[in-house]
């Protein structure tokens, strides 16, 4: 298994003191990955400082939040409410949460996760059920 | 005084792509807006992780018709990766050559739509008559205009043998003498820099934190570049960014400007590179993975990040993609309040949006 190299897991109550201090070191956002794993998320922040890469790795359950980390950087919010919206990750603590409607749906004004996400029947990506696995 | 809501989009004359920002206007000026997504959204990454690894590429190239090339090296640079395998040096040099005629295609196509939306005709029917140019380059080496499909996993899919090279030459000289023709309606003419002064100003600061990257980072002083990751090829063709400090869509002008030379530049270092050197094109790379590996590239609009991850299946379990405008989207919402309302169109042009890259 050849894993990321200068990846650090942190618990997910911490990530917001971990991602103040890697700003306060200099480095920057790039984005986030929510990856499903069975029962839940393995969430990894992106982050470059001179060409150099780092991540932090934090993982929830699926009915766990994840805190978000917009106050120490704030162009994480974009990324924040897409894994909320496309992927039905809980993440708690934005600082701008557009509640479901930065995704659109293509027939009206409604955010596209009220209309076709879990809630209301359909599969969102990455959130399979069929699959057995959380896939 | 009282609040007026304008819907700006998702079908504007300058937005070739659908995307809505709401404005909030008071008298003629934007006091707040929301942004919203979705409307030609395609769910690639999705897709993806139902595709074995090499089928993926085809559809990743088909992430945006401009950055292409971009899309195809990332996602074959982190599968390389992941496979622990590394391109040939020939390879290599041919991603380098492609990716810099990229770059200059499509800022020509930018600075075209741009001048389009000042009024400017001539200058956008010029400069799209010199990117015919390197499409023409692009079906004389690679067999396509647009969606060139070079890249391969392990390395690329098309050569440039040593007779085409003085003609790939001579091809180069000739877009770059049309930009010399052009020169002087960008860079001298006084009615293009009073429209685009001051429109959609970014501080350093802010594109430091909104996490702005490319040329609209750039523009604002602050010198990131993927290409200095040495990535490819760029270890033996370094990169000094070209840097602006205005930061507003003026400065933008001046850094697309001047990156259409340098990725010229960087395009004749590569061929003279390639001339007779020898080295197969592809390396072996297996087609089951175990494992997770991240690659950036700079693409037209900036850093290109990719996260692909691997369960031993023939397939992804994750594909990821940050892509540039979709970065430099926070930055057009911090450059809004404060902007006319008649400004706002060429405020969002100014970052070069790829809706099509943001609805992966």
């Amino acid at each position: 298994m050849r894993e990321l190299s200068d990846a650090r897991t942190v618990p997910a109550a911490e990530l917001p003191a971990a991602a103040h201090l890697l700003r306060d070191e200099g480095w920057r956002f790039i984005t986030a990955t929510a990856v499903p794993e069975p029962g839940g998320w393995m969430v990894l922040y992106h982050f470059e400082r001179d060409e150099r890469l780092c991540h932090i790795r934090t993982r929830v359950a699926r009915d766990d939040e994840v805190p978000a980390i917009d106050e120490a950087f704030p162009a994480a919010f974009l990324v924040e409410n897409e894994m909320s919206e496309l992927q039905g990750v809980r993440v708690s603590g934005l600082s701008i949460d557009y509640g479901g409607r930065l995704y659109r749906d293509f027939d009206g004004p409604e955010g596209w996760i009220h209309v076709h996400g879990p809630g209301a029947g359909e599969v969102v990506s990455a959130v399979c059920p069929a699959r057995g696995d959380g896939r | 005084m009282t609040t007026t809501v304008v819907p700006f989009g998702p079908q504007h004359p300058v937005l070739a792509e659908p995307i809505q920002l709401q404005l909030s206007l008071e008298d003629e000026v934007v006091t707040e807006v929301v942004l919203g997504l979705g409307y030609v959204h395609r769910g690639i990454e999705a897709e993806a992780e139902r595709r074995p690894f090499d089928k993926d590429l085809a559809l990743l190239e088909r992430v945006c018709g401009i950055c292409s090339v971009a899309h195809g090296v990332a996602y074959a640079q982190a599968v390389e990766a992941l496979a622990g395998v590394e391109a040939p040096r020939r390879a290599r040099l041919l991603r380098v050559f492609f990716f810099e005629l990229s770059r200059v295609q499509s800022h020509l196509l930018w600075l075209g739509l741009a001048a389009d939306s000042i009024g400017f005709e001539a200058l956008f029917q010029s400069c799209w008559r010199v990117r015919e140019r390197i499409l023409d380059l692009f079906s004389a080496t690679a067999g396509a205009r647009v969606i060139i499909g070079i890249t391969a996993l392990g390395g690329v899919r098309v050569d440039i043998p040593d007779q085409r090279l003085p003609a790939v030459r001579s091809a180069l000289d000739e877009a770059e003498r049309g930009l010399g023709d052009i020169a002087p309606f960008v860079l001298g003419n006084e009615a293009v820099a009073r429209r685009l002064a001051g429109v959609g100003r970014i501080s350093a600061e802010d594109a430091i934190a909104l996490g702005s990257v490319g040329p609209t980072a750039r523009a604002s002083g602050v010198a990131v570049d993927v290409r200095r990751s040495r990535y490819a090829a760029y270890d033996e063709l370094p990169v000094e960014p070209i840097v602006e400090s205005g930061g507003d869509a003026l400065a933008r002008v001046l850094v697309r400007w001047h990156e259409l030379y340098q990725a010229i530049e960087l395009c004749r270092a590569t061929v003279d590179r390639l001339e007779g050197l020898p080295g197969p094109l592809r390396t072996h790379v297996p087609t089951v993975f175990r494992g997770e590996a991240t690659s950036r590239v700079e693409a037209p609009r900036g850093e290109l990040f990719y996260y692909v991850a691997a369960d031993g299946d023939r397939h992804p379990t994750r594909v990821r993609i940050r892509t540039p405008t979709f970065a430099n989207l926070p930055a057009v919402l911090r450059m809004m309040p404060g902007t006319q309302m008649a400004a706002v169109p060429l405020a969002l042009l100014s970052i070069d949006p790829c809706l099509s890259c943001t609805e992966r």
